[in-house]
Order: structure tokens, then C-alpha cells, then sequence
């Protein structure tokens, strides 16, 4: 159904892709040292690192299993995860922070029960002025109020400046990195760059598991 | 085989290597006694000059040149050093994540999850 050429792609319950992610959702309870993450930015050095399709199973795997789930679409330039679910015509993020009352109504339900989408909406001049808007945070925050994981994508930490701020919005980041793809130098300034703005980096997901990723993900059930 | 006149005395010294000691040897004398009779031959009837084997050629007792094992041992270490070199500029450019675990020592940042690359049969809308 799909004329698009970078589909996102949602793992299929038992497959190994699955587990994987139920394996990050379990990590992730517990790297926030004590402190809930409520609000997370899924965020990348590089663009085609696997951010958006991170953020898409991320999502439909914690709201799998019981939670309520908040995606923003925060990468207003490449709208992935709003072309995933075919809302680029509804008003989104960026007419929410642009309008003057805030209001959660901009959210789309999906196929996933309790998952539910904040398309990136038209698409603004400076995408960054935008989000610098102190109405960034405050809608990241009530959404948080109201459902129990605001998970958002963002545009690459080292091409633009959106993700540095909304970086600051948000309880925890997690960098994703493409095993085969991603360089170290790009993935350490991303991180840099993140940590240099104060936000609270809890760790790394690192895509397209082959060779030494894939034994390192057996070591790492361990116990 | 080589000749060459040693510094300004009317001395010919001739040389001949090769991977036989026996056979370099006679192959010196061999080219010393040709050229003396052919001086002998020219210059027959007249009082010219006459050529004398002072030296003649000895099979040596070990090879002049490198020995196998020194050449063994220098292509190893230039080997080594080539390759090292090479995988290190790969290294560089490349700069590719070769392990999850390097990535955690590089940033100080656990890896909280590894997610792999999803085959088209695994997809759903």
C-alpha cells in the first residue's frame, strides 16, 4: 500500500525483533536511577541511523505492554513517523506550538491500542525557532501529566539544532546508533553535543545487530 | 660477471656471483685465463704486455650477498608494518562501530538495548 521508500518498520510479535525491543523497554525502566522516565528523546547523530523506527517499536512495545504512549513526531523536516501512520494532512506539533491555547487534541490514535501520534504538522520555516519556544516544554510536560511515556523523534543531533533542545525537555535520551553504518567520531560529538546541553543521557541503542552486536546481545541477557 | 681495474694499479680485478660458490669461482678464473691468452694471442712476437693471474678465485666459504633467513626475517617485519599501517588508515576512514562494547568504553554510556536490522518478512502495517 505504501509508494514510500524509506518505510518504517514495526517488528512482528515472536520475532527477534520483538524480544529486542521488550528487552529495551525493560532497560530503559531502569535507567533512569530511581527517577521514572516519562518523556524520552530518541535521538541520533546522523541521519537513516534507525531513530524513527526506534521510536515507532519503542512505542508500540511499551504501550504492548499496558502503558499509554505519546509519539511526537519532532523531526519536522523528514516527518518519518508521521508518514508512517499517513497523517501529514492533520495539524500537528507545529500548529500546536504555534496556536495559542495548548491543547492535546492534535493527537491521532493508531492501529497499536493505548499508541498514539503527534504528527509533526505543517511544516514551519525554522523548525528550531519553533521548538525554542518555552511552549515546547510545556506541551511535552502535560502530555507526560496525561499518559505514561512521551516518546519523541527528532531531526540528527549533529546536522541541526532541534534535538540539542529538545534535549533539554525531556527526563532521558537514548542515542541510536547503526552498527554498520554510524562512524564512532559522529556517535561520540552527538553525544557530546547532547551532554554539553545538560540533558540526561541514559544510554545507547545500537541498530542492525550483525556479528559482534548480535553475540553481544546474547552475552548481555545474561543470568 | 664484472671487471674493474683496482684504484690506480695495473691490477684487474674480475667478479662473478651467483647461487653456486664452486661453479662462481670457476667461472672467474675461467674469464681471467680467457682474457690472458687472448692478450697473450694479440700481442704475440712483440714485446707488449702480458697479463699474470696474481689471485686466482676460491670458492667462497659462505654467500656474499643476504642470507635467507635476513631476508625472511626483513619481508616479515616490512610485512607486518605494511599491513599494520593499512589496517590503521582503514581505521580511520572507516571509523565504522566494530563493537557495542567499544562504543560503551568510548562514550561512558551503556548500551541499553540492540536492535537488529528487520528482513522484509518480518514487516507489518
Amino acid at each position: 500500500m505504501s509508494k514510500k521508500t524509506n518505510r518504517l518498520i514495526l517488528a512482528a510479535p515472536n520475532s527477534s525483533g520483538a524480544e529486542s525491543y521488550m528487552a529495551l523497554r525493560t532497560n530503559l525502566a531502569f535507567a533512569g536511577k530511581g527517577e521514572p522516565v516519562k518523556t524520552l528523546l530518541i535521538a541520533g547523530a546522523t541521519e537513516g541511523c534507525g531513530k524513527s523506527t526506534v521510536a515507532l517499536n519503542l512505542g508500540h512495545f511499551a504501550a504492548a505492554g499496558g502503558k499509554s504512549v505519546v509519539l511526537i513526531d519532532g523531526d519536522m523536516r523528514k516527518l518519518a513517523l508521521t508518514r508512517h501512520f499517513d497523517c501529514a494532512k492533520y495539524p500537528g506539533l507545529s500548529m500546536a506550538l504555534t496556536s495559542q491555547g495548548l491543547s492535546t487534541s492534535p493527537l491521532r490514535p493508531t492501529t497499536t491500542p493505548r499508541l498514539w501520534i503527534l504528527p509533526s504538522g505543517p511544516i514551519p520555516p525554522s523548525s528550531a525557532n519553533l521548538l525554542a519556544s518555552p511552549n515546547t516544554g510545556r506541551l511535552i510536560q502535560s502530555l507526560a501529566e496525561a499518559y505514561d511515556l512521551v516518546i519523541v523523534d527528532s531531526p540528527p543531533v549533529l546536522a541541526v539544532a532541534d534535538a540539542s533542545i529538545l534535549a533539554t525537555l525531556v527526563d532521558g535520551i537514548i542515542v541510536v546508533a547503526d552498527a554498520k553504518h554510524s562512524k564512532r567520531r559522529d556517535v561520540r560529538r552527538a553525544v557530546d553535543m547532547l551532554l554539553k546541553v545538560h540533558g540526561n543521557v541514559l544510554g545507547l541503542v545500537v541498530n542492525q545487530a550483525t556479528g559482534s552486536a548480535a553475540r553481544f546481545q546474547y552475552t548481555s541477557y545474561g543470568i | 660477471l664484472s671487471a674493474a681495474q683496482l684504484k690506480d694499479l695495473d691490477l684487474l680485478q674480475i667478479m662473478a656471483a651467483g647461487t653456486d660458490a664452486t661453479r662462481v669461482a670457476l667461472i672467474a678464473n675461467t674469464a681471467a685465463d680467457e682474457l690472458r691468452a687472448f692478450v697473450d694471442e694479440s700481442s704475440a712476437g712483440t714485446q707488449g704486455e702480458r697479463l699474470l693471474v696474481v689471485d686466482p678465485a676460491v670458492p667462497p666459504d659462505a654467500p656474499s650477498g643476504p642470507s635467507a633467513l635476513l631476508v625472511v626475517i626483513s619481508a616479515l617485519i616490512a610485512g607486518l608494518t605494511l599491513g599494520s599501517v593499512l589496517a590503521l588508515i582503514i581505521d580511520l576512514v572507516e571509523d565504522r562501530i566494530a563493537d557495542p562494547e567499544e562504543l560503551e568504553a568510548m562514550t561512558g554510556l551503556p548500551i541499553l538495548g540492540i536492535v537488529p536490522a528487520m528482513a522484509s518478512d518480518e514487516v507489518r502495517r
